[in-house]
């Protein structure tokens, strides 16, 4: 999510806070793909649409309380977290429960963790497209244990600074490093 | 389970207007030790029920719609809290005989000063916009109707004094010499 949406929300949940019925539709349109994404990126297709689901009644629950002074954006993936959280040990107890997985039987990654993995990848890629292509290269020559272009402590730097950058951007997007 | 966006936004709709309900829940919370010192102190249950149960519904109509009004309900809680508990101390410590002569005077002048601080604090604080008259006539409702709970000890005459003195110390701060825009 940019700034500017990330402003926007800030100020349209602040105004829903307050009792403005105005502002429900933009924090709903705003929400709802962010929430939908976040969730799937944590979880299986079938469990990530009911935890956003569950996610964006509750931030709308809780409008009212929302203290303007707070992150909106961190304020809401708060929520997320905790609803994805509770997916998560629904599903585990269904396991327990002997429900069957989702998961190959041969110990292979299932199409559901393989799916995963590449969204993963797309966000990592997504993310690293944002940064200064300095950066961007540091990154991926470290992590691709490539002999470092520039002197060690120099090249170590780089990749501390560039990792920094890089958590920050992610954060913005994602909302957790 | 995939549901139409229509239908995810109706739902969150229910829940919103369900939340801002709920957030009335600590201002009700806060009316019930009144209502409670009310009923013990000035032998009208039926008048302070009657007065605990209004508030009560005014609150959760002013934090339901939220805006000027909410903002107004709290100022409103504030500025009755001297008409409430002023009638009150001036009958346990003077009036031992059951004749409460001060408490009429009691309500008045604390209703006088609570009327004052709350236009004092609107003329301030709240722009003179439409929004304001909202915010005003909610607080003046809510501090009437937490002074009552006290001045229903001084009775009828207790509670109309009280309600005069709200308004005459609301109204000259607000309108002399002029309200500030600011």
């Amino acid at each position: 999510m940019d700034r500017g949406r990330r402003e926007a929300l800030q100020g349209d949940l602040a105004r829903l806070a307050d009792g403005e019925r105005d502002a429900f539709h933009p924090v709903f349109v705003c929400l709802w793909p962010l929430l939908r994404g976040f969730a799937s990126r944590y979880l299986p297709a079938e469990d990530a649409e009911d935890a956003a689901q569950e996610a964006l009644v509750k931030v709308f629950a809780r409008a009212a309380v929302f203290d303007a002074r707070r992150d909106a954006l961190r304020w809401t993936l708060g929520i997320a977290a905790y609803e994805i959280k509770t997916a998560r040990r629904r599903r585990q107890r269904r396991r327990e429960d002997g429900e069957p997985s989702a998961e190959i039987g041969d110990g292979r990654a299932g199409p559901e963790a393989l799916a995963i993995a590449k969204e993963r990848e797309d966000a990592i890629a997504a993310a690293l497209a944002l940064l200064d292509p300095a950066d961007a290269a540091a990154l991926r020559a470290y992590a691709a244990d490539e002999p470092p272009p520039v002197k060690g402590a120099t090249f170590r730097k780089r990749v501390q600074r560039a990792l920094a950058r890089l958590r920050l951007a992610w954060r913005i997007d994602h909302g957790r490093p | 389970m995939a549901v139409p966006e229509a239908a995810l936004s109706a739902r969150a709709r229910r829940a919103y207007e369900m939340g801002r309900l709920r957030s009335a829940l600590p201002a009700v919370a806060l009316v019930m030790p009144m209502v409670g010192l009310s009923l013990v102190l000035c032998d009208r249950p039926t008048a302070s029920a009657g007065c605990g149960l209004g508030l009560v519904a005014v609150l959760l109509a002013a934090a339901w719609r939220g805006r000027p009004f909410a903002r107004g309900a709290r100022a409103g809680l504030i500025a009755g809290l001297g008409p409430l508990l002023l009638p009150m101390a001036t009958c346990l410590h003077l009036c031992a005989g059951g004749v409460c002569l001060l408490a009429p005077a009691a309500c008045v002048i604390a209703a006088l000063l609570g009327g004052a601080a709350l236009g004092l604090y609107a003329r301030r604080r709240v722009p003179a916009s439409p929004e304001a008259d909202g915010y005003l006539l909610t607080a003046l409702a809510v501090a009437a109707l937490v002074g009552s709970l006290g001045c229903v000890i001084a009775g009828l005459s207790g509670i109309v004094g009280m309600v005069t003195g709200l308004a005459l110390g609301t109204a000259p701060v607000l309108w002399w010499p002029a309200r500030t825009t600011s």
